[in-house]
């Protein structure tokens, strides 16, 4: 029997500008979780970042693709300490760029975490990404953020859960 | 900003998202999803794959309704390695979609690849059907991303998907979902 599956489970907007938000005590009774978010970045260059569970170690792998209108380009990460879920700096004052991040098997005990994500800023670069955090833990919590500057009022971060 | 989770889900009263199955594989093998339902607008396939090819990546292969006629499927793709984005295809006897990248048995341990597949109009029967899929893997020694299309040449409305390794047989801990989107 079907059944009714894609779940909103929190809703953040950011009334000040804020260097990051966090998701935490997230529910283990769905299958994965999908990241959505409208934002900018206040410090030119930066790149909007993602932690698990408060793990700051070098558990986090991840490739890009990214086109900027005149070039494709992919660049990758290993061992690192977050992951890149925007890895162009989405300047600007208000919101104009999306991303969006897909946490499969996140509740899972027995696998490492993959994540796919797409970002994208019309007026700057579009891009997709596969990460991996490299532990068996269930991911709880859920830290977006920048490492200089701030992700600018009016931002907002949604997440959903997708039954199993 | 903290957020505390638990209790803010809704009850999942409506909707235009429903899961149609679940399956994760406790042995290795592949997956047949048979009789799927035609009372949706298109299909969503969800996977978390590794596989049991002595190599490091292997790719998702989809066929559409256990048809092996050669030329009737067709794919396209566009990835990065973290080096070089390149992009190639498949459309001459091609008896299946290869729908993007997932991990081989020399991955590192308990690594997968993660693939989100659309089917389109999947039910329909005056159009050929078409797919598209974002997925990757990384591992210790290589990791790639990449987008797809692929492409059914039938007006037969689909019931039936096989979904395979490329190379080998999914390993154990496979998961793939299949969801159905009202339209």
């Amino acid at each position: 029997m079907p059944t009714n599956t894609y779940l909103p489970l929190a809703n953040i907007t950011l009334g000040t500008a804020a260097t990051s938000v966090t998701f935490s005590s997230i529910g283990q009774g769905f299958r994965d979780l999908i990241l959505v978010a409208n934002t900018g970045v206040s410090s030119s260059g930066q790149a909007v970042r993602l932690q698990v569970n408060n793990d700051t170690t070098g558990t986090y792998n991840d490739v890009f693709m990214n086109g900027n209108g005149s070039s494709a380009s992919s660049s990758y990460d290993t061992n690192n300490t977050y992951i890149f879920i925007a890895p162009y700096g989405f300047t600007a004052s208000t919101p104009a760029a999306n991303i969006i991040a897909q946490f499969m098997d996140y509740s899972a005990t027995d696998k490492h975490k993959p994540v796919l994500f797409r970002a994208n800023d019309a007026g700057l670069a579009t891009s997709a990404g596969a990460a991996r955090w490299a532990s068996n833990t269930a991911i709880s919590t859920i830290k977006i953020y920048v490492a200089t500057g701030n992700l600018v009022a009016g931002s907002t971060f949604a997440l959903y859960g997708v039954s199993a | 900003m903290l957020i505390p989770l638990g209790i803010l889900a809704a009850s999942g009263a409506g909707g235009p998202y429903e899961l149609i199955s679940t399956t994760v594989l406790s042995s290795s093998g592949s997956i047949s999803l048979t009789s799927i339902p035609q009372g949706y607008k298109h299909l969503q396939l969800r996977v978390v794959a590794r596989t049991t090819a002595s190599q490091v990546p292997d790719q998702l292969f989809i066929r559409a309704n256990n048809d092996t006629t050669a030329d009737r499927h067709g794919w396209h793709y566009l990835n990065g390695n973290g080096s070089s984005v390149t992009s190639g295809n498949g459309t001459t006897n091609e008896t299946g979609i290869r729908m993007q990248m997932i991990t081989g048995a020399n991955a590192t341990t308990n690594s997968f690849g993660a693939v989100v597949v659309d089917i389109l109009d999947y039910s329909s029967t005056t159009k050929n059907k078409t797919f598209r899929s974002l997925g990757g893997y990384t591992s210790a020694s290589g990791s790639e991303v990449g987008l797809s299309s692929g492409f059914y040449e039938s007006t037969n409305a689909i019931t039936q998907l096989d979904v395979f390794g490329l190379f080998l047989a999914f390993a154990a801990g496979t998961r793939v979902s299949l969801y159905g989107i009202k339209g």
